[in-house]
């Protein structure tokens, strides 16, 4: 019966430790720190300036493990229509996919698949890509709210399939991280180094616990630019 | 006589598909079995190469351009080094059937004869040191030139090929028949250049240069 009462105990800190980490936040008021705030960790683009990263992806599929790198380039078209583009190319040139967004006429984004090499070309893949990147470049939040807890300010945006959460430090509200979550938390995005809330970060990190891959980028300022 | 005009604007259109093909500028080298005997002499004579390069990747729809710049070696027979410095490091060794990568992080190493695409990217760039590239049976080869340049437009001649490139235009000096530029075309209309300057010719390039292990 003893070992009965603490096997149930186990079993009950086991659930508890794989539960949620989202399901104690507190709602708060939209307004108490404006329901749009995310946008302003929107980086922001300065005239027409390409922004550079180098990359390394690390990962592991069917118990192999892969690593391959290039460099990522993002853009703004001098649209002024928050017309985005991330480019991917490996290191002697060759272009591995080109994404783009766009504002439509409705107002909402739209994403596009420009180019993207045969090996790339998984839906699963590109899906995963695209919502890491738009989270990144916070393009489009749905359904906002305003929750607090473990010290933090947490803003949800609705995703398809679960939720993205920006993470702010609950003292300075500067941008902790983004994390992506159904019950679970199935990946994270860093940010180090954003000089201001709007900048482009000096280093990138996408962490997919579940996809069991991550990507690193280190920003290139603009040597490699004409 | 309904006939004779159907031949004539036929011979019309095939011309004018003949002109719009070759590149502006160069016309058809006139000799083209004395031109591969040059390239072949040269070449064989050819030891080793050491230049450094800039290669510019262009963008079609962004007017954007990255620069990147680096070192090139090459030693006989089939040992090539490509050593990316700036704005990242980066180094990809080619040593007979075997490939050695390098970046920031890792290592890591291609058997060509396990990678069609590989094999193929080796063989392009030896070809070009080795001035074989006229055998190159994954490339229709045609060659042009004007005053100073020689220019061989290389077309994919096979699907593997044509998914990676839609063309490679490899320019050569008119004089000394070295590479000057390589510039490979993708499909989708993105170009990346290598442009080489400062090349020397037959120096003795270390073994730990081409070491794939």
């Amino acid at each position: 019966m003893h070992y009965l009462k603490s096997g149930s105990l186990l079993l009950l800190l086991f659930l508890a430790a794989c539960g949620s980490p989202y399901r104690k936040l507190k709602p708060m008021e939209a307004d108490s720190l404006q329901v749009l705030e995310p946008f302003r960790f929107q980086p922001q683009f300065n005239d027409g300036a390409t922004i550079l990263y180098r990359c390394h992806v690390d990962g592991r599929f069917l118990l192999k493990k892969f690593h391959l790198s290039g460099i990522l380039l993002f853009r703004d078209m001098p649209d002024g229509g928050r017309n985005t583009r991330a480019v991917f190319t490996n290191e002697m040139g060759a272009s591995l996919f080109d994404f783009g967004w766009k504002i439509n006429a409705n107002g909402r984004d739209s994403f596009q698949v420009y180019s993207i090499v045969e090996q790339l070309n998984k839906p699963a893949l590109i899906k995963t890509l695209r919502k890491d990147l738009e989270l990144m470049l916070v393009r489009d939040l749905n359904d906002v709210k305003l929750f607090s807890g473990n010290g933090n300010f947490y803003y949800r945006s609705k995703l398809e399939n679960g939720y993205a959460y920006y993470i702010l430090d609950g003292r300075t509200k500067a941008l902790n991280r983004i994390e992506i979550a159904g019950k679970k938390r199935v990946a994270s995005i860093f940010q180090i180094g954003k000089g201001r809330d709007d900048d482009f970060a000096d280093s990138l990190s996408f962490v997919h616990n579940k996809a069991h891959f991550s990507i690193n980028a280190k920003r290139i300022h603009n040597a490699g630019t004409e | 006589m309904p006939m004779r005009k159907l031949c004539l604007l036929l011979l019309l259109l095939i011309s004018f598909g003949k002109l719009s093909a070759q590149p502006k500028g160069f016309k058809s080298v006139s000799n083209l079995s004395q031109f591969q005997q040059n390239l072949a002499h040269s070449t064989s004579t050819l030891q080793s190469l050491t230049t450094d390069f800039t290669q510019t990747k262009h963008l079609s729809l962004l007017s954007d351009k990255i620069v990147s710049y680096g070192k090139f070696y090459y030693r006989k027979e089939d040992k090539v080094r490509i050593e990316y410095t700036r704005p990242f490091q980066y180094l990809l060794v080619m040593n007979g059937g075997q490939i050695l990568v390098r970046d920031e992080q890792k290592s890591s190493h291609i058997n060509t004869r396990t990678s069609k695409i590989m094999q193929s990217v080796n063989r392009i760039m030896i070809d070009c040191m080795r001035g074989s590239v006229f055998s190159n049976p994954d490339f229709k080869v045609s060659a042009y030139e004007n005053a100073s340049v020689y220019l061989l437009n290389l077309v994919p001649a096979n699907e593997t090929m044509k998914k990676m490139f839609s063309g490679i235009e490899v320019y050569l000096n008119k004089t000394s028949l070295d590479v000057n530029k390589l510039s490979m075309k993708e499909p989708g209309g993105d170009f990346t250049d290598m442009d080489f300057s400062k090349s020397q010719h037959n120096l003795v390039l270390n073994d730990a240069l081409f070491k794939v292990r």
